[in-house]
């Protein structure tokens, strides 16, 4: 090699080194803002920074929404900041009220209890959103009783039903079916006129899990729902046999779409939205996905049909959609506090609600939504109560995972109300 | 036609046939991608065409998908990021690792097997596992939120790897070579330079494609190490695409093809070598 090439290589290498390390001089993080907010919801990005020059310009704060998704990729992220103690000035820790409460153990999370308080603020909001932020004297992880995040907007989980479809099968599209056995006559008509009658993305246990738990609560009421938690009652109980049973009788009279054990919910989505099921349990932020995908869908939203013989009243999944913690140790807590207030205010959830298609947390607003993101509104208040206990995690997949094996005929509704209780047997031993 | 003439076609045959069948479910995801970047959204949804409309009517496909996707995703900031980490980060990765993988393959030293097996063992971490350590790490070093810091990440990722595959690469090299630059009075970097990298171009240019390929796709140490837009890599650019609840198909469409587009050139101009290369490194290795 000639020593024009040595020296040409040596040069590079050196200029590369160079480059590295005097283009990047490593510093600690500063924040670019008086307010960091670090958030997962791209289709929302536009609308947070729109809002956020208004605010800069009304008070001179200057407020930073970074986005991280997909939300496993923001989740890490937030624990790791939470290890090193970077956490943003704003954050969802992303998970369920036990992990939220590790989070507000360790005091990553500050206590809104009193700023919810002064001005009423916390009255501008829908009682169910707040309620999944708030933990109650008493509760199991220990947690300082108090609100803990704020609300941005709620959503809930209903069923869609495709009203061309309806009136093809020859039903009534402006009378949907209120009752079990109403839902079980229009999916056997849909099928006669070779519809597929309902879907629904049942290979993700979560949206088998909350149809069902509509029933639970049909069937038990809050008390039942809590004594079932508490392993008072057991699955194995009569009510719960029937709420499996319910999903073989869909099974029976053939009202699933076809692969719908295996199916995601965005090809669930798909589904509905292209006219190849009738119905869709899905959530209230599908009326913001079925029109991207079919703005000419001609559809309705009714809740899951009730069951005569039950006791109380069908509630459904929902309740808080998403929330913004504010970092306890954050030098700009209370400019972090003061925007979120803003944000709530009704022009801002106003702008939102327009502009991203969900249901606002503040329930003023709400009242003048599209008329599918009312039905959903209105609904929320039949949305299921926020309860001091929740499931274990391994009993509530065993019970989505049974749900699917009756569903494909793998199990009785008895033998997979005695598997989940099995189960729960063998979680309560291991908590004793 | 003898026996012999039939056996040959037939042979021919059926493997022309198997390579086809497995060339065209390699080729047909980006034949879709490209098309589904040419599409509407609900065109997307309603029609399970090939192509984006009439061939006589090409004019008039989506083809704004792409400036819109560019313009939107900001790809000319990241696309600048992501070139820069992916030639700086591949060309430490060859330089310490054919330094290394030498040194394994022809020094003597204590604890040399160990040390090897000891990096080879890195391999089986998977990159989330190490999030939380990593993100420690950085900040401490006052690494977090540079482009140095994101570098050594990716450096450090792909060093085992390619140690391993120059180390069966440089073991299989005659080592008479080697001891006739000795006697002419070459010094042991100087035969390194000058007769064992040279030799090893083959290994190299696999480890540039492979190396290149994962920098220029990785995405989660990016998210996690980085906070400033400006540096982050162009996988971020799509990730605007991509909703909570919907995903916008064609302008992610057309953003994933302007991504491919140089990861494509650089497979293009290295291709020769990458058979030889893995063939003399990993297997032999």
């Amino acid at each position: 090699m000639s020593k024009l090439k040595i020296f040409l290589s040596v040069n590079l290498c050196f200029a590369l080194m160079l480059g590295v390390f005097a283009g990047c001089k490593p510093r600690e993080v500063k924040p670019k803002a008086d307010v960091v907010i670090w958030h997962w919801m791209t289709d929302r990005q536009a609308a947070f920074e729109q809002l956020a020059d208004k605010y800069y310009k009304e008070t001179g704060v200057k407020v930073l929404f970074e986005t991280y998704a997909p939300t496993d990729v923001y989740k890490n992220k937030i624990s790791a900041a939470a290890t090193a103690n970077l956490l943003p000035d704003i954050f969802n820790p992303l998970g369920d009220k036990k992990e939220v409460a590790s989070y507000i153990n360790a005091d990553f999370i500050a206590d809104l209890t009193e700023e919810m308080s002064r001005d009423n603020w916390k009255d501008i909001f829908f009682s169910k959103a707040l309620a999944q932020n708030t933990f109650e004297p008493g509760n199991e992880w220990n947690v300082k009783p108090g609100i803990y995040a704020v609300p941005l907007d709620v959503n809930s989980l209903m069923i869609y039903y495709n009203k061309d479809l309806f009136k093809q099968a020859g039903l009534d599209p402006e009378k949907y079916p209120k009752t079990w056995p109403e839902f079980m006559e229009a999916g056997k008509k849909l099928r006669a006129a070779n519809i597929q009658p309902f879907v629904s993305g049942f290979g993700e246990g979560w949206l088998i899990g909350a149809f069902a738990q509509s029933y639970e609560w049909n069937l038990f009421g809050r008390d039942g729902v809590l004594q079932v938690l508490e392993g008072k009652i057991p699955y194995t109980d009569p009510r719960w046999v029937r709420i499996f049973k319910l999903f073989e009788e869909m099974k029976n009279n053939k009202l699933f779409a076809s692969g719908i054990v295996t199916m995601v919910n965005k090809d669930a989505e798909r589904s509905f939205a292209t006219g190849k099921s009738a119905m869709a349990f899905n959530g209230s932020w599908g009326v913001n996905v079925y029109h991207s995908m079919n703005p000419d869908l001609n559809y309705g939203v009714m809740p899951p049909p009730y069951l005569p013989e039950a006791k109380f009243p069908l509630l459904m999944f929902g309740g808080e959609g998403s929330s913004l913690f504010v970092n306890k140790s954050s030098a700009n807590k209370q400019k972090a506090i003061d925007f979120l207030r803003w944000l709530t205010q009704d022009e801002q959830q106003t702008f939102l609600a327009k502009e991203t298609l969900n249901i606002p947390s503040n329930k003023e607003v709400a009242k003048d939504l599209p008329p599918a993101l009312r039905v959903f509104s209105e609904n929320i208040k039949n949305t299921f109560e926020v309860l001091p206990k929740i499931e274990s995690w391994q009993v509530t997949n065993y019970i989505n995972l049974n749900l699917q094996s009756v569903i494909i005929g793998e199990r009785t509704p008895k033998s997979a109300a005695e598997e989940v209780q099995a189960e729960k047997e063998r979680q309560m031993k291991a908590g004793r | 036609m003898n026996i012999f003439k039939i056996k040959k076609i037939l042979t021919s045959t059926v493997t022309h046939t198997i390579l086809i069948a497995v060339a065209l479910t390699c080729v047909f995801p980006v034949f879709w991608m490209i098309s589904s970047s040419l599409k509407t959204q609900s065109q997307i949804f309603s029609s399970m065409s090939l192509l984006p409309g009439p061939l006589l009517d090409i004019l008039n496909w989506n083809w704004s998908n792409y400036i819109t996707a560019f313009v939107k995703a900001d790809f000319g900031q990241y696309f600048f990021n992501s070139v820069f980490y992916t030639v700086v980060g591949v060309f430490f990765i060859i330089l310490i690792s054919s330094l290394a993988a030498y040194a394994f393959s022809r020094l003597e030293f204590r604890g040399k097997n160990f040390l090897f097996y000891l990096l080879i063992a890195t391999l089986l971490i998977p990159i989330p596992g190490v999030f939380v350590p990593l993100y420690l790490l950085l900040k401490n070093l006052s690494l977090l939120d540079t482009r140095t810091g994101l570098l050594l990440c990716y450096i450090s990722n792909g060093l085992a790897f390619a140690i391993f595959l120059l180390k069966g690469f440089f073991d299989e090299l005659p080592r008479e070579i080697e001891e006739a630059a000795l006697i002419d009075g070459a010094s042991r970097f100087g035969i390194y330079w000058r007769i064992a990298l040279p030799l090893a171009k083959p290994a190299i240019a696999t480890l540039v494609i492979m190396n290149s390929l994962t920098i220029w796709n990785e995405f989660l140490l990016a998210l996690v190490v980085l906070q400033d837009k400006a540096k982050m890599p162009i996988q971020r650019g799509l990730m605007v695409f991509q909703g909570t609840y919907i995903t916008d198909y064609p302008l992610l469409m057309a953003g994933l093809t302007i991504a491919t587009i140089p990861i494509v050139i650089v497979y293009l101009l290295m291709q020769k070598h990458i058979v030889k290369g893995i063939a003399a490194g990993a297997l032999k290795g």
